[in-house]
């Protein structure tokens, strides 16, 4: 039995005269959470519609679970895509009995499940309410349940954190990593690379259809430069101005810097004490949004 | 095939629950309703309008007048209605009234004795309104009459709710001049008036009637008859032509109607003349069903994919599996507001008779005897809805919201109107060309057919325009197929033909 919960081979997809996935070879093991990464545009949804059965290449071939026709084996995969809606009328458990049906559960077993998830995302005191009455943050949970309530061996979560205030980004957090533990596979897709970072086993990184990173975090990073991080008081725009930087990403107190191959810590460090009040002084691998940062900059640059 | 039945299921215990779908099941009730309190209810309102006349000739307008209460006094004596009280209270005069009606009525049985009555009725009458006056002491059974005509309009109006005072009636300003009576015109206290030449015997010249509204001609119609009509008397009279004679002359030939079922002959009746028409009826019927169910479905489409429902739930089932689920809900929801019509229809036209205290103004019951014409509806509108709701899906699956659906709806709609553009002709004609070729256009078929149910064509010809149909909407539901797996899940604006073509050829 394959240790891979999904392996795309030399796959494409067009959309009219556009190439949405130009010759992409993926390998998913099983077990793992999976960043699934790229700009705007760059094929991700395409490439997750392929997975989930939703849309067929073009060419190549795409194998999920062992099967290489996703389509017939829909009940073992769970979707929350990007853009989420819900039936506005309908009422809140028989929406997710409703999608739990979908995926082929009896309605005994759907009810039960969907009353035990409710109660687990705090949501049954709500469940005969409609789902309009919910905010967009109580939706978002409420459409991953509808996605979990079937327990799919290879979930693919677009951007689950959404619109969550912390307390809930805990819980479902905390749900991902327990679906791990359980032995299911979950692909994660997501613009804020932070949470990618905190929670991936390995990523992949596309842009314009095509793969431009994969592997794990430390993988990945290997051979990239070091960063700075400097925590600060003061005008922070005498960072762009430092010699030998080669990037900087300033939040107003905390501030990133990339440096150039030859400077060292120790030189910026003298420059910056004069000119402002520092609070913290650090060295750290690359993050993941200066890799992104870097990867499809360089990509389009060379195109 | 699971799936489809959950989504169906789910289409239609959604939609019951909308207020389209209550104010749909209304529908036909208020409109059966209205059709039939509406004439039972203007019957008995008083039209408002009024003429004056400008009589040069100076007896024309006075024969006319006595004309119409000859008329009326004729028709109430033909007529077996008694006084009704109308909301007025209950007098000892009213059971006198009564007793006079039927005194009159037996005494002048004979053609010629009511004639005679009426035409000495009206004379009296003319004098006591042109005088304004009354008769104290009503010795004779003729004077009884009058004075009570002349006093109870009210109670002659409820045995003969169409007397000629009940359309128009007739005023005599002070002044009756045309300045005059443009200034009542143009304040809208007439709806116009006559002006009639100086000798009418010798030439109609200078006859004319005077108005603003051009639409409404039955006033003119009404009165310009009588006019005739009395100048044509005279004329026979001038040339000392027997009245029986000038009756003899005038008299028309009327053509009895008579109607052949099977072998069998029969005299036509109103129902008759209703169960020809009912199919036309009918087809609007149709039309408005499938429309307004169609509608639904694009509606509904397009708000599940504005939603951004459609990825969630193609993670689940196949876009082939969406649409059919979603196609068969809404027909679930339109067979069930149809089939509450047919019931309303039925439950109404049984009961309202009595609710109204009136019978109803069309033999709609005669309809039931005709399964035909309910079969047809019901065969045509399932087949009609399937093959526009292929299309309407499709198409609702290229927008991202109403107003692009509607732009696109377009050329559907266009199409649409074809049924009702032909539904008359088609009527008149059930067997002829034009019925016969857009039977066989499959998106005129199910119109076509239900319009010729009263002539129904052979039995081989619904069965292949039927079969017609089934290959149609095959076809319909695959090309809608192909666009809904691709247009279900594309944003930005909607494709352009092109486009949608290249859709149709992928594999």
């Amino acid at each position: 039995m394959s240790s891979l919960a999904v392996k795309f081979s030399g796959v494409y997809k067009y959309f009219d005269q556009i190439t949405a996935v130009d010759n992409l070879d993926i390998e998913i093991p099983k077990g793992c959470i999976y960043g699934y990464l790229g700009p705007n545009g760059a094929g991700k949804t395409s490439s997750i519609r392929m997975i989930t059965g939703i849309l067929k290449p073009d060419a190549g071939s795409v194998c999920v679970l062992g099967n290489t026709n996703p389509s017939k084996i829909k009940n073992r995969l769970g979707y929350l895509p990007e853009e989420k809606g819900l039936y506005k009328k309908m009422r809140i458990l028989d929406l997710v009995i409703y999608f739990a049906r979908l995926k082929k559960m009896s309605r005994q077993d759907a009810r039960l499940k969907a009353l035990q998830l409710l109660e687990q995302f705090e949501l049954s005191d709500r469940a005969n309410n409609k789902c309009e009455s919910l905010s967009k943050g109580l939706g978002q949970k409420l459409q991953i349940i509808a996605t979990l309530i079937h327990q799919p061996e290879l979930v693919v979560l677009d951007e689950p954190f959404s619109g969550l205030d912390p307390v809930n980004v805990e819980l479902v957090r905390n749900t991902i990593l327990s679906l791990k533990q359980n032995n299911h596979t979950v692909i994660f897709s997501t613009h804020v690379m932070e949470q990618a970072e905190q929670i991936c086993d390995s990523l992949l990184l596309i842009n314009k259809g095509k793969k431009l990173l994969s592997g794990t975090l430390p993988e990945i990073r290997s051979g990239m430069d070091h960063n700075l991080i400097v925590d600060y008081d003061g005008d922070g725009s005498i960072l762009h101005t430092l010699p030998g930087i080669e990037r900087v990403r300033d939040a107003g107190k905390h501030a990133e810097l990339t440096l150039k191959p030859g400077t060292s810590a120790q030189d910026i460090l003298k420059l910056l004490v004069d000119k402002l009040t520092i609070r913290r002084f650090d060295t750290r691998e690359t993050s993941l949004h200066n890799i992104f940062i870097q990867a499809v900059k360089g990509a389009n640059s060379n195109v | 095939m699971f799936s489809v039945f959950l989504i169906a299921q789910r289409e239609y215990l959604e939609n019951i629950k909308t207020r389209g779908f209550w104010v749909s099941i209304l529908f036909m009730p208020i409109i059966i309703v209205i059709m039939s309190a509406v004439p039972v209810l203007l019957s008995t309102s008083v039209n408002e309008a009024k003429y004056a006349v400008i009589d040069h000739s100076g007896w024309v307008l006075a024969a006319v007048q006595k004309r119409f209460l000859k008329n009326d006094i004729h028709q109430l004596l033909e007529s077996e209605t008694v006084p009704s009280l109308n909301g007025s209270e209950y007098t000892e005069e009213f059971d006198e009234s009564v007793i006079l009606i039927e005194q009159l009525r037996q005494q002048f049985k004979e053609g010629e004795e009511k004639k005679l009555f009426a035409s000495q009725a009206a004379d009296l009458l003319y004098t006591l309104s042109r005088e304004n006056a009354s008769i104290l002491q009503t010795p004779t059974l003729l004077e009884q009459f009058a004075d009570w005509w002349h006093k109870n309009p009210q109670q002659v109006l409820s045995i003969i709710p169409n007397a000629s005072f009940s359309h128009y009636q007739y005023v005599e300003p002070a002044d009756t001049s045309t300045a005059r009576l443009q200034i009542l015109l143009n304040a809208e206290h007439l709806l116009g008036y006559f002006v009639i030449p100086e000798d009418p015997i010798a030439s109609g010249e200078g006859a004319s009637y005077v108005t603003k509204n051009l639409t409404n001609r039955d006033l003119q119609l009404w009165f310009a008859n009588a006019v005739s009509s009395v100048v044509q008397g005279q004329r026979i009279r001038e040339e000392s032509i027997e009245p029986n004679i000038a009756d003899w002359i005038q008299q028309p030939i009327a053509f009895e109607t008579v109607v052949l079922n099977g072998e069998d002959l029969a005299v036509a009746n109103a129902s008759d003349t209703l169960t020809q028409w009912a199919p036309v009826a009918f087809v609007y019927l149709l039309w408005i069903s499938i429309f307004t169910i169609t509608q639904m479905l694009l509606t509904n489409t397009v708000e599940e994919k504005s939603n951004k429902l459609v990825e969630i739930l193609l993670s689940s089932v196949s876009a082939r599996e969406l649409m059919a689920g979603k196609i068969l809900g809404i027909a679930g929801t339109g067979l069930t507001i149809v089939g509450s019509w047919l019931i309303a229809f039925l439950i109404l036209i049984l009961g309202l008779p009595s609710l109204l205290d009136s019978p109803l103004p069309f033999d709609l019951l005669s309809l039931v005897d005709k399964p035909l014409y309910l079969a047809s509806f019901i065969l045509y509108f399932i087949l009609g809805y399937l093959f526009y709701a292929a299309f309407l899906c499709g198409l609702g699956s290229l927008c991202n919201n109403l107003k692009e659906a509607q732009n696109l709806m377009m050329p559907v709609q266009l199409i649409l109107i074809v049924p009702l553009l032909v539904m008359i002709p088609i009527g008149k004609d059930p067997g002829g060309t034009l019925a016969t070729v857009m039977s066989w256009i499959p998106p005129f078929t199910p119109f076509a057919m239900m319009n010729r149910a009263a002539m129904p064509p052979g039995p081989g010809t619904y069965f292949f325009t039927t079969l017609l149909m089934i290959i149609s909407i095959y076809f319909a539901l695959r090309m809608a197929t192909r666009i809904f797996e691709t247009g279900i899940l594309m944003t930005g604006k909607p494709p352009k033909l092109t486009q949608i073509f290249r859709m149709l050829k992928t594999k």
